[in-house]
């Protein structure tokens, strides 16, 4: 048989060009004009080198910091969420009678829009009467109740835990399909040579979940990289810029019509993710997994 | 270890997996009786149930929030990126697995990188000018069927994988051409592969806000999200109010969710584990 009649080449053409022209392309012609001034008050837009990277680069430049905050907002969360899906998916993976409900309850949060969930934690961290708060007072912890997403020092991590609440339940479906794979009989037989539940952790089912870390690591430091809607709509980056990431910093940028520089930051941001997914699709196109 | 042992160590398992529930229950709770409440006792964020149930409040919202045209705008825009994408990411993934040729497997490559890579939103507002489509239907959706496009490739390349060859050949030599063969043998065996895509894709359109904050400019096209922010920004001590938005929103998608939640499941664990 032909392949090439009964396999056409041009089956390809239309997703090729939605996919170049409304993805890629936006993302390559960024290139060209993070080297640009363009911006919105001139119409002429021109070259000037790595005039905006400097900018972002200089010692002690804003854009720096939020640079670093984007990657302990990644690292911080990947490590939270992984910690959290793991012991979550430890536990939904014995039988009982209600694991199938928790599982369905736990990745919930996961499938709710970012905005929604930012809209609810506002609330829920509110000074006065946010539910955190009250719960603090009610168990005598008055003296650490505050204004929890204006504080300089908590804001951050306050963000960073609303992330994790919503992604863990992610992480858990990812390890969980990972323990599936985990044959029963290895079980049984480390059992039979006496070894109790945390050396069988140890020694077996972590190892066995070695894709699913991956897997989750890449993923999550990805998304990480990626974060706005749950910073834009809790703490629009404040107090100060103590919670800004890249990605509030585009937005603003871009409001204050600084393109140019908005570009440059959004080009950072696409080579560390291209980077990330080079790892992504060796770990996805493997054909099997080597054990 | 006795039997009996064993039992009471599941229903303890089993208590405490509800109790850690409560993190997530809790605020989904709060926002729900909350949207039910007057205003007093929703600016109180308490955890009690209403003494009467406001169902006047979601009337009030899709009143003032103008919230039925942006449910048609999501809709849209979920609905139709997802069935463009089903479409287009099939029939590539066809070929793509089918003729693995060093120009099919680097152009498979060449999707794979949008699986992960942010969009460039400046640049893309640029391109959407270019084509005259900057701020109108035709270009979220476009967008939307591109940026998903990657997901659905990989899905259906996967799928496409097990399906024997000697299909193909007996197809043709019944006589099928190459559009006969995949519109009514292949794309029809690959049905829980599609409505995984449908579904992943309607979410992840229908809970994008990013996006149209960046590209809609008027609020006739808001989608939901953006029409819900809105009205958040306008209503801030009318948290009753603003809850019930939040709930519309979050409704559909959570309804998706338990009707599919195989296909979700399957969908976002797919190659994650055994490649």
């Amino acid at each position: 048989m032909i392949k090439s009649r009964i396999y056409p080449q041009y089956f390809l053409i239309i997703g090729l060009l939605v996919y170049t022209i409304f993805f890629m392309t936006p993302s390559i012609i960024g290139i060209g004009y993070s080297l640009t001034d363009w911006n919105a008050y001139r119409s002429s837009v021109n070259f000037i080198g790595l005039k905006n990277f400097r900018e972002i680069f200089v010692e002690g430049s804003k854009y720096l910091k939020y640079i670093s905050n984007t990657a302990i907002f990644a690292i911080v969360t990947t490590a939270f969420k992984i910690l959290f899906g793991l012991i979550l998916a430890l536990i939904l993976n014995e039988t009982f009678r209600t694991r199938n409900v928790l599982r369905a309850i736990f990745y919930l949060p996961v499938t709710l829009s970012p905005l929604a969930v930012g809209l609810m934690f506002i609330s829920i961290f509110r000074p006065e009467v946010g539910l955190v708060n009250k719960l603090l007072s009610a168990i005598g912890l008055e003296n650490i109740t505050r204004g929890w997403l204006t504080s300089v020092k908590f804001a951050m991590p306050v963000v960073m835990s609303v992330e994790t609440w919503r992604l863990s339940g992610y992480c858990m479906i990812i390890f969980l399909a990972g323990l599936q794979t985990i044959p029963q009989s290895t079980y049984d037989a480390a059992k039979v040579d006496g070894a109790n539940y945390w050396q069988r952790l140890i020694h077996l089912t972590i190892p066995f979940l070695k894709p699913a870390f991956i897997i989750n690591i890449v993923l999550n430091l990805i998304w990480g990289l990626k974060a706005f809607d749950v910073i834009f709509v809790l703490t629009k980056g404040g107090p100060g810029d103590a919670t800004d990431v890249i990605n509030t910093a585009v937005f603003f940028s871009f409001s204050m019509g600084r393109y140019g520089l908005a570009t440059a930051l959004g080009v950072i941001a696409f080579v560390i993710a291209i980077f990330l997914s080079f790892i992504v699709i060796r770990v996805l196109s493997r054909k099997e997994v080597e054990w | 270890m006795t039997k009996k042992r064993k039992i009471i160590n599941k229903i303890l398992l089993g208590i405490i997996a509800w109790l850690i529930s409560l993190i997530v229950l809790a605020p989904v709770y709060l926002l729900i009786i909350n949207s039910l409440k007057d205003r007093t006792a929703a600016s109180l964020m308490a955890l009690t149930p209403p003494e009467v149930f406001h169902w006047e409040n979601y009337l009030i919202v899709i009143k003032e929030g103008r919230l039925i045209r942006s449910f048609f705008n999501s809709l849209l825009f979920a609905g139709s990126s997802a069935i463009i994408n089903i479409f287009t990411a099939s029939i590539a993934a066809f070929v793509l697995s089918r003729r693995r040729s060093k120009i099919n497997r680097a152009i498979y490559y060449y999707f794979l990188i949008g699986l992960v890579s942010p969009i460039n939103y400046i640049t893309l507002i640029r391109t959407l000018q270019v084509f005259h489509i900057m701020g109108s239907y035709q270009g979220i959706i476009a967008l939307y069927a591109g940026w998903l496009m990657p997901f659905g490739v990989f899905l259906y390349y996967g799928f496409i994988g097990t399906i024997p060859r000697e299909l193909d050949e007996a197809a043709v030599l019944d006589g099928c051409n190459s559009f006969t063969l995949f519109f009514k043998v292949i794309f029809p065996l690959m049905k829980p592969v599609t409505i995984t895509l449908l579904i992943i894709n309607f979410m992840c359109a229908w809970n994008d806000f990013q996006t149209p904050l960046y590209i809609l400019n008027r609020s006739t096209k808001w989608p939901m999200t953006l029409a819900v922010y809105n009205f958040y920004g306008q209503k801030l001590a009318d948290w009753q109010l603003v809850s019930a938005t939040i709930v519309l929103t979050v409704a559909p998608v959570v309804i998706l969710f338990i009707i599919g939640q195989r296909y979700i499941i399957s969908g976002m664990t797919s190659g994650a584990v055994k490649g």
